[in-house]
């Protein structure tokens, strides 16, 4: 039929085109890597939905005694089931998934009482324990840890003593030592009061597992960069060179006081120390002079302004690379005029007459007012002098604590009145094994979150951008990420060290798939782009098509019509 | 070398690394014969070894100390410059002007003590490294394109001074080929000369200062006036024994140089010369000294030819009124006087013992001198015109005058000048080799009689740079040199130009060496000491670092080769339309889619039949009929409005989205 042809032709040519577009849309993308977002979602919703890590603790209570005890068999069974329920409520707070064992080890009677897992071992009742009396609580600590023998992370102890004789003052008390067990002094006169027993036995499990403290009072996340590393950086700090010059013997300075903690926070994070001298740094908040304690005084609300950004040049390590944390601890030693300069708490109390002063800013690092001994000066000349080992005692520990609490720990062990609970201190290194365990726990978690929300936010950002390319490295570091966390999810018994190890594999692959060079540098790439580069063929084109479409359509129906 | 001559030489080298901190403030200034100011901050921090004394510092800067430990530098020197040292008239052999005297923008070399694969990546992070601490755009020398390695000119190790070195060896193949000469070296040099200079550069390089700029000679340092002065050059000098040679500590030279302009001119003496003053060149005298240098002194140099005008021979005159003679009077009287064994003059002035120091120099008699000027006065320029091809011209011409304290040990009767010639071309200028050309005194001389050796390294496009090194031999009664070179300019992507691609771009500086000519200043023994082992050069190498209160005298009469930068050129490249690639693809669009079109409507179209068609539509067609009730004059209203009103929802809707 005549016309049909035509018809026919442009039609085609208007077929062709639209068959024509999925294969010109696929040739516009960019390459971009499957990414796994079905099972980052299943990630991220699995971590939040449960807020206890799935990292084991185990926790056995001992009752023990040398001699008989007066109770019976069945009297001291159900005894054992209320102390293993009560020590149930902090495992969620340790962040751990807690194996509870309860065991009486007494003269001729050995009984075993516990919740989970049926194939750990059990205590080994009647082995002899030398006399504790007339120890002090480190040596009985000491002793206690040969006796208990096996010591890892994650298996903690407590032993309840059914002696009279231990206590001081006949009353029940509670001591947690430096390694993984604590041991409570329990006479036996009071064993008819259960509620004191499982009281003093959940609140030293509490703090053994937990800190003493519910998990979301915790800060959420640690002072580390992306690699589980951070660097102490120390600034001595002289205000005003022109009265006095300090300058400080900081090789002994780290050996002594440094190293031991630095390599007993090794298994929870990477530190490392530098230190640097500095000259006309004034603080940047004012003091007021005090006449009654003869001090300048400074307020607490002005300590936000103490750090003088302008003047402390304290900067990031040049040795560190990348994406790297540095804490600062910055000793200041406040010029002639100021001294000796001390904080005023927002209670209105003022510091202690102690000659050391110091506040810490999370996640920054710490500054510790340091006054010279009695202010002196020298006559004309500058003051020089070199601070040693023994001058710095007091400022370290001042550190110590101040590193403890940037790590979310109390800067000192706290002790309690009732029931009676002291915490030991571990000289050395200043943090005691189980803090170190519970800190490492607290990681998995932190870098666990951190793991599942940067691999959240980093899909979320690549779906938003179609027209980003995304390279092979950033799909296998997302994934290599992903298997890290779940199997530090699901790590189950696998030893703390190696749970740990997964956990910051992920958090680094995770971050590193974040800060992807090749995604920095293409977060933008406007729509417009795309019109100007298709509009000028496109339309024409589609604009002839679509006139001989509708003119041959109209004169085709024209012509069927008139006949 | 006698007996005990021998063991004192041992003696002080074993115990010639410090066993403290120290650091150092120095001030030279030096009137300038035409009128105006050279200032020349030397600062200087040294630092034991780290076996002996560990890694914790209570002076030296921690950025720079972990610089070096984290990408072994054995030596590094890095400059920022603004403006052109003028040799003409600022002089060029004198130790000073050697330091001073740097190419325009930024110019790094590095030394590291790394495995000869790792040279290049370490000197890569090195440029990073050093962008961060400086804020500047170092971190472009990162591309091969920028750097090279140097086989002969910052070599340690050859022998450029005595005969059986480099030029004279027999054996020597003339072109060098291959690796042989740069067997052991991990040395790298990089200059980006489009690099502007500015405080932001300034301050960070402060910080690295214990007193910073609260105390001492940098609370001269006002920012307006240094940076309106004629040159202005800041540099960081860093040389660590650490990694070879052990008994030898760290030392960080800063050095801050600048030549003000002569102060306003003001009655009096009809000469060019102008009185000036610490206060008025600085706007500020100079109060105390920074608590923690050891040294703190201020130095005025008189040079050779003015020191001429106070008394016809100093060595035998030796009481010359300083603050009053019948050339100039100054405002104070030096602590001291030290004189070199040329015969210029160098007053000192202890900037702690004054609590306020402001020297000035006011001119009794108008005098005239001129500064060692160097035997050739250099400089290099392109030929050709257009956009296709020129050619590099280096040229030397003979100064007359004083040539400066331009000394070649060990050669009795000088009968030859020895040049030694760097330069890095970018690929994209490419060089024809058989186009070099010597011509001594205006002709053109056969090119291997002049040229003692050669290095010619040529481009690769977009990954490295043509490097080249010449030697050459003069007689000294040559009155000038000129060497040529044609090349071809290349094509660069469109993507590889800077943002102002029409300025042109910067051909880095040829660094031309004098490497028989030594630049040292001698003083005379009873102001230094021990003199006669200080004139042992060695012995002065190590010396320098230790004896912290002649630092900066002693620095002066270190033996170096001089050394010299020619200009900077500007080469414009066929700079491309921008907006081509927009241009071609509408072009290419409009082509295609007008094929198209035509294409379809041949297809389609009959003519004939149209016009028929055209006939007979005067009888209301189809569609016409169907759409009567458009004719309607307020239908066509209606439609109109909703139309408008549609491209509106449209248009937000797509600008809301996007």
């Amino acid at each position: 039929m005549a016309g049909s042809t035509r018809l026919a032709i442009a039609l085609s040519a208007l077929a062709y085109i639209l068959a024509g577009l999925p294969f010109w849309w696929k040739l516009t993308e960019v390459y971009r890597v499957p990414l796994p977002y079905r099972e980052v979602e299943g990630f991220v919703t699995k971590q939040s939905s449960s807020s206890a890590a799935r990292v084991h603790c185990q926790l056995q209570i001992v009752f023990f005694s040398k001699e008989e005890t007066p109770d019976r068999d069945a009297k001291w069974s159900d005894r054992l089931e209320v102390v293993l329920r009560a020590t149930r409520e902090w495992s969620s707070s340790g962040f751990c998934e807690i194996e509870v064992a309860v065991t009486l080890d007494a003269k001729g009677l050995c009984l075993h009482k516990r919740g989970g897992d049926r194939a750990k071992p059990l205590w080994e009742c009647g082995r002899v324990l030398d006399s504790l009396h007339s120890q002090d609580s480190t040596s009985i600590d000491e002793s206690l840890k040969n006796y208990i023998g096996e010591d890892r992370a994650g298996k903690y102890t407590i032993l309840v003593l059914l002696d009279g004789e231990l206590s001081q003052g006949g009353g029940a008390e509670a001591v947690v030592g430096k390694y993984r067990h604590a041991w409570v002094v329990f006479p036996p006169s009071l064993l008819g009061n259960d509620e004191q027993l499982t009281r003093i036995i959940s609140e030293t499990a509490g703090v053994l597992l937990a800190g003493g403290k519910p998990a979301t009072a915790v800060a959420k996340t640690m002072p580390l960069a992306a690699d589980g590393s951070a660097i102490l950086s120390f600034s001595l700090l002289n205000a005003d060179p022109e009265n006095w010059i300090f300058n400080w013997d900081f090789d002994s300075v780290e050996s002594q006081y440094l190293s031991p903690v630095v390599d007993a926070l090794a298994p929870v994070a990477r530190l490392s120390v530098e230190s640097q001298v500095l000259y006309y740094t004034p603080a940047a908040a004012r003091s007021q002079w005090n006449a009654d304690i003869r001090s300048h005084v400074i307020e607490s609300k002005d300590l936000s302004f103490f750090v003088n950004a302008n003047e402390w040049h304290l900067d990031t390590s040049a040795a560190a690379a990348g994406r790297s944390k540095v804490l600062h601890f910055a000793i200041y030693v406040p010029p002639v005029e100021e001294c000796p300069l001390r904080i005023k708490l927002s209670s209105g109390r003022i510091t202690s007459s102690a000659s050391i002063d110091g506040f810490t800013s999370p996640g920054w690092g710490g500054v510790v007012i340091w006054n010279p001994p009695g202010c002196l000066v020298a006559d004309n000349s500058t003051l020089r002098q070199r601070l040693n080992v023994n001058d710095l005692k007091t400022t370290m520990e001042v550190v110590v604590a101040q590193l403890r609490t940037l790590f979310g720990l109390p800067p000192v062990p706290p002790r309690r009145k009732a029931p009676k609970l002291s915490i030991l201190c571990n000289q050395r290194t200043g943090f005691a094994e189980w803090e170190l365990d519970l800190l490492l726990r607290r990681r998995v978690i932190a870098d666990v979150n951190s793991t599942a929300s940067t691999l959240a936010s980093l899909l979320k950002l690549v779906e938003s951008l179609p027209k980003m390319v995304i390279q092979q490295e950033i799909g296998v570091q997302v994934t290599t990420s992903l298997e890290a966390a779940e199997k530090a999810m699901d790590a189950g018994n696998a030893s703390y060290q190696v749970i740990g190890n997964f956990s910051a594999t992920a958090k680094a692959w995770a971050e590193e798939a974040f800060f992807h060079p090749s995604i920095m540098s293409l977060l933008h790439f406007p729509k417009e782009h795309q019109f100007a580069m298709y509009t000028p063929f496109f339309v024409p084109v589609l604009l002839h098509t679509v006139i001989s479409v509708v003119k041959e359509t109209m004169r085709y129906a024209r012509k069927s019509s008139r006949k | 070398m006698d007996l005990p001559f021998a063991l004192a030489f041992v003696l002080l080298l074993t115990s010639c690394y410090a066993i403290d901190e120290d650091f150092s403030e120095e001030l030279l200034l030096r009137p300038l014969p035409d009128g105006n100011v050279l200032a020349h901050f030397h600062f200087a921090s040294t630092l034991p070894p780290v076996d002996h004394y560990g890694v914790h510092h209570r002076l030296f800067p921690k950025a720079i100390f972990q610089l070096v430990r984290k990408f072994r530098i054995k030596e590094m020197e890095l400059s920022f410059t603004q403006g052109r040292w003028n040799y003409q008239r600022w002089g060029v052999g004198d130790p000073i002007a050697q330091l001073a005297a740097k190419p325009v923008g930024v110019e790094l070399t590095a030394s590291l003590d790394v495995p000869e694969a790792e040279v290049d990546s370490t000197w890569g992070n090195l440029t990073h490294a050093l962008s961060g601490l400086f804020c500047a755009s170092i971190n472009f020398l990162e591309s091969p394109t920028t750097f090279l390695e140097p086989w002969f000119s910052w070599r340690p190790e050859a022998n450029w001074t005595g005969g059986g070195g480099a030029f004279d060896a027999p054996g020597v193949k003339r072109v060098v080929k291959g690796k042989k000469w740069s067997k052991s070296s991990r040395t790298r040099y990089g200059a980006l000369p489009r690099e502007a200079v500015c405080t932001e550069n300034l301050t960070p390089w402060l910080k690295l200062l214990p007193c910073r700029d609260k105390a001492g000679l940098t609370t001269l340092l006002d920012r307006p006036t240094i940076y309106s002065g004629m040159y202005h050059s800041q540099r960081l000098i860093i040389t660590s024994g650490d990694f070879d040679r052990d008994e030898e500590g760290t030392t960080l030279e800063q050095t801050l140089t600048v030549v003000l302009r002569k102060p306003a001119v003001s009655e009096g003496l009809s000469s060019k010369l102008q009185d000036w003053t610490l206060s008025g060149l600085f706007g500020s005298k100079l109060e105390g000294k920074c608590p923690l240098a050891t040294t703190s002194s201020v130095y005025l140099e008189l040079e050779e030819s003015l020191a001429k005008h106070l008394a016809g021979d100093l060595s035998k005159e030796t009481r010359i009124n300083f603050v009053d003679n019948r050339v100039f009077s100054l405002s104070s009287a030096p602590s001291r006087v030290l004189a070199s064994l040329s015969g210029s003059l160098l007053l000192e002035y202890e900037a702690g013992t004054h609590s306020e120091l402001d020297l000035g120099v006011t001119w009794r008699a108008p005098v005239d001198w001129s500064p060692a000027r160097g035997r050739f006065y250099t400089s290099r320029y392109l030929a050709g015109s257009g956009n296709a091809r020129g050619s590099i011209v280096i040229s030397f011409r003979a100064n007359d005058g004083p040539s400066g304290d331009c000394y070649s040990p060990g050669i009795e009767a000088v009968e030859y000048v020895d040049i030694m010639i760097l330069q890095m071309i970018p690929w994209y200028v490419r060089l024809y080799g058989h186009t070099l050309q010597v011509s001594l005194d205006g002709r053109n001389v056969e090119f291997w009689s002049v040229v003692r050796l050669m290095r010619f390294t040529p481009a690769e496009d977009r990954k490295a740079p043509a490097a080249v090194e010449i030697a050459l031999r003069v007689s000294i009664a040559t009155q000038a040199v000129t060497l040529t070179i044609q090349y071809d300019k290349g094509f660069l992507h469109i993507d590889e130009h800077p943002p102002d691609a029409n300025r042109g771009f910067d051909l880095p500086s040829a660094v031309i060496t004098f490497p028989r000519c030594r630049v040292f200043k001698q003083f005379q023994s009873d102001d230094v000491g021990h003199s006669h082992i200080l004139a042992v050069v060695q012995v002065v190498d190590c010396f320098v670092f230790p004896s912290p209160s002649f630092v900066f005298a002693l620095l002066l009469q270190s033996q170096r080769p001089m050394q010299i930068y020619s200009e900077v050129s500007l080469m414009q490249l066929a700079t491309p339309d921008f907006s081509m690639p927009y241009n071609v693809i509408t072009l290419t669009c409009t082509v295609l889619a007008l094929y198209f079109g035509s294409l379809l409507n041949a297809l389609r179209r009959r003519i004939g039949e149209e016009e028929r068609e055209s006939k007979e539509g005067k009888k209301a067609g189809l569609l016409s009929q169907k759409l009567k009730w458009l004719r309607n004059e307020k239908h066509m209203r209606v439609i109109k409005v909703i139309l408008v009103v549609i491209i509106g929802v449209a248009v937000n809707h797509y600008l809301s989205s996007s």
